[in-house]
C-alpha cells in the first residue's frame, strides 16, 4: 500500500508525522543530556518541528526537558525530533556527566560537591 | 502545536516568572544533576522549585496512555484513556562547582507510575513534601521512591491552619527509618528550601558511604 500522498495537508501532530524516522539515538536522549546546535542547516526532510527546535536552540544548548517544554512538545516527541537532528549532524548531544557511566549510581564525590555547593549558596 | 514557545501562561500567575525568552546553559563545560521533589498534588512542589530556580519554572506535559480499569472508573468506559500530566521543573547553579542542579516536582499517585520510570532515571534522590494536614497522602510517595531504589528526605511543608506535631511524633506517624532526615520548612522562603535540600545532600552523601 502506498503511503505517497504528496499535496495533502498533514491532519496528525507533525511529531506523529515522524514515522520512519525513528532512531536509536532516542533511547540515549535522557532529560538531561543538552541538545546545542552543530551550525550545520536543516535539511528539506526535516519537519515544522524540527526547524522550530533548530531555530530555539541557535541562541544556545538546554536540556531535553527545557527543549520539550519551550517548544511545547511532549519529551518522547522531542527525543524523537532531536535524535534525528542528532543523527543528520545539525544537533550535538551532550551527556549530563562526562565521567560518569549513565547506569552508574551517583558517586560519593559527586554528592560531596552538590553538598557543597548547596552551603556555599547560603 | 503552532503555539509560540511564550504562549505558555496558564497555571501561572500573571508575573514575570513566565517561559518567554529561554535562559540557555552556560557555555563552558559543566555537569547536570537531578533531584525529584515528590508529593501529593498541592503540597507546594512547584512553590518550592519557583522559590530555589534561577529560571522561570517550565513544564514539559506528558501524555500518558493507562489502562481505566481501578482509577477513576467511568460506567461503560473501559478502554484506555490518555492523561495529560504537567511535570514543572526548574534548576540552580550550584556555588564554587560547575553543577547545575534541577529539580523536578513528581506526582505522587501511584498512577502516575509510567512517568516515574524517566523523570528518576539518573536522579541524585528524592525530597518528599509532607502536610501534617494529610500525612496518609504522602505514603504512596515514599512507596514510589523506594521501590526505585532513590534515597530520600522528607521536609513537612509548613502551612499556617496545619497542626504542628513534635517532630518525634511526626516521624512515628510517617514511619520513616531511623537515617531518614526530616526537617520543617516553608516553600515560599528560599533559606528555609535550600536547607531541605542540603538535609537531603547530607544524608546521599551519608548513604553513599561517604562522610559529609
Amino acid at each position: 500500500m502506498s503511503r505517497r500522498e504528496p499535496a495533502r495537508r498533514r491532519m496528525v501532530p507533525s511529531y506523529l508525522a515522524a514515522q520512519g524516522t525513528e532512531s536509536p539515538t532516542r533511547h540515549s536522549l535522557q532529560s538531561l543530556t543538552a541538545l546545542r546546535a552543530t551550525g550545520l542547516p536543516a535539511q528539506p526532510h526535516h519537519i515544522p518541528g524540527q526547524l522550530r527546535m533548530l531555530t530555539l536552540l541557535e541562541g544556545g544548548a538546554l536540556s531535553v526537558s527545557e527543549t520539550a517544554a519551550y517548544l511545547d512538545l511532549p519529551v518522547s516527541a522531542c527525543r524523537l525530533l532531536a535524535a534525528q537532528l542528532i543523527d543528520d549532524g545539525c544537533l550535538r548531544a551532550e551527556v549530563p556527566l562526562p565521567d560518569a557511566h549513565p547506569a552508574a549510581r551517583p558517586s560519593p564525590d559527586l554528592l560531596k560537591e552538590v553538598l557543597s555547593g548547596l552551603l556555599a549558596l547560603k | 502545536m503552532g503555539s509560540s514557545p511564550s504562549s505558555r501562561l496558564d497555571g501561572l500567575p500573571s508575573s514575570a516568572a513566565l517561559p518567554g525568552t529561554p535562559v540557555y546553559l552556560p557555555d563552558s563545560s559543566h555537569r547536570r544533576v537531578k533531584v525529584l521533589v515528590a508529593g501529593p498534588l498541592g503540597i507546594g512542589k512547584t512553590t518550592f522549585i519557583r522559590t530555589l530556580s534561577e529560571i522561570p519554572t517550565l513544564h514539559t506535559d506528558e501524555v500518558m496512555t493507562e489502562a481505566a480499569a481501578g482509577a477513576d472508573s467511568l460506567d461503560g468506559l473501559r478502554d484506555k484513556t490518555t492523561t495529560t500530566v504537567a511535570i514543572d521543573f526548574g534548576r540552580l547553579s550550584l556555588a564554587r562547582t560547575d553543577i547545575v542542579l534541577y529539580l523536578y516536582g513528581t506526582p505522587g499517585q501511584r498512577r502516575f507510575l509510567p512517568l516515574w520510570e524517566d523523570i528518576a532515571a539518573g536522579a541524585l534522590g528524592a525530597l518528599v513534601l509532607a502536610d501534617t494536614r494529610r500525612l496518609d497522602d504522602s505514603f504512596e510517595v515514599m512507596d514510589l521512591i523506594e521501590e526505585r531504589g532513590l534515597d530520600y528526605a522528607v521536609a513537612v511543608n509548613h502551612f499556617s491552619d496545619a497542626p504542628v506535631y513534635d517532630l518525634e511524633v511526626l516521624r512515628s506517624k510517617l514511619d520513616l527509618a531511623d537515617e531518614t532526615p526530616m526537617v520543617v520548612c516553608d516553600a515560599r522562603d528560599r533559606g528555609s528550601s535550600l536547607d531541605a535540600l542540603i538535609a537531603l545532600s547530607a544524608h546521599l552523601v551519608s548513604r553513599a558511604g561517604g562522610t559529609p
